[in-house]
């Protein structure tokens, strides 16, 4: 507030202009109460009395100063009104009153405290007077006259700080297009207001409860602060320059770092339209600035617990989507991708006719003789050695392991859509195998052997069991590719006509002859030799 | 010593006004309407009159034109100390018979300056 202005109550006060003047006298009003109780708590009973009437005082003005909505209501609906003082002259009288008080008493303690050195309550009470002056400096500027329009919007275009940001806080408000304790420890606070008694005031208190409170005096240090630093909450006064509280408060909730710090929107606008848009932008509490000390330490202690609460939730619900992960993982494990997703689903049954795949038995000949000489861990280190890259081949063409049953090992491959070419996919397997068991057998005394066997055709393929289940393949097809792998020749994989023919362009085959197929009858064989 | 009336309805006003003017070394003696104003003034015949303007029963500029018609009272300084700070209102003041008129707030120095200008040289 600087240099002589006038502000008008004209007959029909501008609603800017009232909450302009509420603004400024509730201001440092609020700021001499909340000053007057700190006194009281820390004063030596001499003082009780007279800070006492102090304090009552300041509660009268405070009363002064709400009842000019009142005024502008009465003074709008009978601007005719000559009978007696007007309502201006009312309330500039009452103002008065109640400040000549405060300011006599403070005055009188002034005196006092400076004969008994109390150097801190001298200061507070310095505090008091100046805020007294202040208010009587307002009160001047307050004068009653009848005007025109002309002159109202004259005084309006005035350079007043003040009324600018009130009214430009009303207009973010109605253009806004936004969608929505003793604490146990310390937090960090970030308290931002553009008035120095505020925030004086309000740090000591959070200071007193043993905060750390940091300070920032416009919307522009705050959001800057925002950035660099971390804060647990923010206290946040709507009326400032520049950036106002509520734009402060649309600017934290769009950015990610920012969203969920909580904040207490502390402002002496007191319509309820403010609080409640306040709440839809996504503040977490809202104080009137004339707080009491425990309803601010009562809303500082419920937000931070809230956070507290949103912070554990936010924890809990990435441990679940970790573990949701974890075991979609294990089952893709065990069941192929492709059906893990139709159990998810919600089938229930997992039972497919496949009309055409290719089916490959491969047996470890001799193995069992050979793992009763070995110990249980060579034997399973040999099996996986061979097993593990069988594994890593059959995925690398795209192909499914069904299962291996001690030293047999068996693949289908054309069970999902991935692979059409499944005859030539298992022949290439096939071929890779044998070449995994000849290059290992090489830093192995005992060499092992295999046989193998391929057929081509239609199979019912599904998930079977409850427990330890699998993904299991059935059929005539299944059976003839077992009898080719174990009617066959160590070393050699024998593939049966129907798969023959399939891959007679593309690979080499040697004709074995007709065998007889147990269940079948006579088949005609070949074995694979490589590719053309 | 002195003696001072001081008409004030508040009777925060007054218990700090009356305090520090005692330790000014004055008379101190109360009226909290403009009927006991009158009354009082009228009984004790201070030297000097400190008076509000707003008070119930009848406010500060009937009783100051009442004591100026009497004779006993019509020359005791009526200092206005009031809260109504608009010209009109002032004029009133003055119009009504007070010696001088002061708008709240006072500072006390100033106030005890006020009152040594207008008390009458000798003690009556």
């Amino acid at each position: 507030m600087s240099g002589p202005r006038e502000i008008q109550i004209k007959t029909v006060p501008d609603r800017a202009l009232l909450a302009t003047i509420q603004h400024e006298l509730r201001t440092p009003a609020t700021n001499i109460a909340a000053y007057t109780k700190m006194l009281l708590e820390e004063s030596p009973p001499a003082y009780t009395n007279d800070l006492g009437e102090i304090l009552k005082a300041s509660n009268i003005l405070l009363d002064s100063i709400s009842d000019l909505v009142q005024l502008g209501e009465s003074l709008r609906s009978a601007p005719d009104c000559t009978d007696g003082p007007d309502g201006a002259t009312r309330l500039r009288h009452d103002l008065r009153s109640s400040i000549d008080i405060i300011a006599g008493y403070v005055d009188f303690l002034l005196e006092r405290t400076e004969a008994q050195n109390d150097k801190k309550i001298h200061g507070d009470l310095l505090r008091i007077s100046r805020l007294a002056e202040e208010m009587i400096d307002v009160v001047n500027r307050i004068t009653s006259g009848i005007g025109s329009d002309e002159q109202k919007s004259e005084y309006l275009n005035q350079i007043h700080p003040d009324l600018t940001l009130v009214t430009r806080a009303l207009r973010t408000l109605q253009n806004l297009d936004v969608t929505p304790v003793r604490p146990e420890s310390p937090a960090r606070v970030l308290l931002v207001d553009d008035n120095e008694q505020n925030r004086d005031l309000m740090c000591r208190h959070l200071r007193r409860d043993g905060h750390h409170v940091y300070i920032a005096e416009n919307g522009r240090d705050a959001l800057q602060m925002l950035r660099e630093d971390y804060f647990d909450i923010v206290l946040l006064d709507i009326i400032m320059p520049e950036i106002n509280g509520y734009e402060v408060l649309v600017e934290m909730r769009s950015d990610k770092r920012l969203r969920q710090i909580p904040v207490i929107m502390i402002s002496s606008i007191e319509e309820i339209d403010s609080v409640v848009r306040c709440i839809e932008l996504g503040a977490d509490e809202y104080l009137p600035k004339s707080f009491n000390p425990a309803m601010l330490r009562a809303r500082l202690a419920a937000s931070l617990e809230k956070k507290r609460l949103r912070d554990r939730e936010q924890h809990y619900l990435e441990q679940i989507r970790i573990e949701r992960e974890r075991s979609e993982r294990l089952l893709t494990d065990i069941l192929p991708y492709a059906i893990v997703e139709r159990l998810k689903n919600g089938e229930k049954i997992i039972a497919d006719d496949v009309k055409s795949v290719t089916v490959l038995f491969c047996d470890l000949v001799g193995f069992t003789e050979f793992s009763s000489r070995l110990s249980a861990i060579e034997v399973v280190r040999r099996l996986n050695e061979i097993f593990l890259r069988f594994d890593s081949l059959v995925e690398n063409y795209g192909l499914e392991k069904i299962k291996s049953i001690g030293d047999a090992y068996l693949a289908v491959g054309g069970l999902t859509a991935t692979n059409p070419d499944h005859a030539a996919a298992i022949a290439r397997l096939s071929l890779d195998m044998r070449d995994t068991v000849v290059e290992l057998n090489k830093f192995h005394v005992d060499p092992l052997q295999f046989r193998m066997g391929i057929h081509t055709g239609s199979i019912v393929a599904g998930v079977i069991g409850r427990k330890r289940f699998t993904y299991d393949v059935w059929g005539d097809a299944v059976n003839i590719a077992s009898r080719m792998e174990s009617q066959g020749v160590p070393g050699k994989i024998q593939v049966s006509e129907a798969t023959y023919h399939l891959l007679k362009d593309v690979y080499e085959f040697e004709h074995r002859g007709s065998i007889e197929i147990k269940g079948k009858g006579e088949m005609s064989t070949y074995f694979l030799l490589g590719t053309r | 010593m002195k003696k001072i009336l001081l008409v004030d309805d508040l009777e925060a006003s007054r218990k700090l006004l009356a305090t520090r003017l005692k330790s000014a070394g004055f008379e101190v003696i109360l009226a909290g309407d403009g009927a006991e104003a009158v009354s009082v003034a009228t009984t004790q015949l201070p030297a000097l009159i400190l008076m509000d303007m707003r008070l119930p029963v009848k406010d500060g500029w009937t009783a100051t034109r009442e004591l100026r018609a009497q004779e006993t009272t019509a020359d005791i300084p009526i200092v206005a100390l009031t809260a109504y700070d608009s010209i009109p209102q002032q004029r009133q003041c003055i119009e009504a018979g007070c010696n001088a008129v002061e708008i709240k707030p006072v500072r006390f120095k100033q106030l005890v300056e006020i009152i040594g200008r207008h008390l009458p040289a000798n003690g009556s």
